[in-house]
């Protein structure tokens, strides 16, 4: 494969191979999305089953490290979809720095998520099993929502660092990029775009919808 | 390159708006309850789709590919829900030897 070639062998265009790339991703989050659905339902079941002890437990997280972990991957889309843009203007440099952000953003969530939030509900004793730290009526209400809590937001942290994988992927390979042929840049950008969606809705199930009225 | 950034300048500003309307409908307002949360939460997902990752512009296979998430995932969710949402719970009694 020549970066000099519009396209590869197979495709009839440069566009043809662009609209079979772009297809190909969202197929793949289609199927992502049934993955995370089965973890949204599983809330509604947990809740519907004692909700004010479910309540009780979510109102024990802290909704400043939410709060400014979402605001970070909004950051973090945004960045990623101008250095997408800077590379359809065939301007590679002003990708790269821009992709670079949107690392750096990713990466300060993951950092806040598990290096700051989980370790003080570690520490606060709120991992279900037998030290559980909530007592009294709300215990298997307040253990069944962090069940939730750290399954959902380990599966979508997962993701994440799958995401800053392949955006250092994508950041050290740029130099193959042209306005013409960057298919793979546009690919990752809509996986790391569909894991800020999964966090959109993660957020209020976990950080709002216990302290609603 | 000017009018692209500024399109997604204002998909993040309006992001940004929707997850303060969302903290609004969760303390300020209580008369929107979670349903309103739910709502701003899906008009994110959507500004997100369409906004950063661009899907007004793509063809009919990834319309249909992103259709078709939609709707699995309303039939499971729906379907899902059902159960739990029209059950009726009556408090068991226990027996007095």
């Amino acid at each position: 494969m020549s970066n000099a070639a519009a396209h590869d062998f197979q495709f009839a265009s440069a566009e043809h191979q662009r609209e079979t790339a772009i297809s190909g991703i969202w197929l793949f989050l289609a199927s992502e999305a049934l993955f995370f659905g089965p973890i949204f339902l599983s809330w509604i079941y947990a809740r519907h089953a004692d909700p004010s002890a479910f309540d009780a437990g979510a109102r024990q997280t802290d909704l400043m490290i939410g709060l400014t972990n979402t605001a970070l991957l909004i950051a973090s889309s945004f960045a990623y979809s101008v250095g997408l843009a800077y590379i359809g203007f065939g301007r590679r440099r002003g990708m790269v720095v821009w992709l670079a952000i949107a690392w750096a953003l990713g990466a300060a969530f993951v950092g806040l998520k598990f290096g700051v939030e989980w370790q003080m509900d570690l520490r606060k004793g709120l991992f279900p099993g037998p030290n559980f730290g909530i007592h009294g009526p709300e215990r298997s209400g307040a253990q069944l929502f962090f069940a939730f809590y750290f399954f959902g937001t380990a599966l979508h942290g997962l993701h994440l660092v799958v995401g800053l994988g392949l955006l250092a992927w994508v950041i050290f390979r740029a130099e193959r990029y042209t306005a013409e042929r960057h298919s793979p840049v546009h690919v990752v950008g809509l996986y790391w775009s569909f894991v800020d969606i999964i966090w959109l809705i993660l957020f209020p199930l976990i950080y709002l919808m216990g302290r609603a009225s | 390159m000017t009018t692209v950034i500024v399109r997604l300048v204002a998909v993040a500003s309006l992001m940004y708006a929707l997850l303060a309307a969302e903290l609004a409908a969760a303390f300020a307002f209580p008369g929107w309850g979670r349903g309103g949360i739910a709502v701003v939460a899906a008009t994110m997902a959507g500004v997100a789709a369409f906004g950063f990752m661009d899907l007004r512009r793509e063809g009919a296979t990834v319309w249909l590919f992103a259709a078709a998430a939609v709707l699995w995932l309303t039939i499971l969710l729906g379907l899902g829900s059902l159960d739990p949402l029209t059950r009726t719970l009556y408090s068991t009694v226990s027996a007095v030897p």
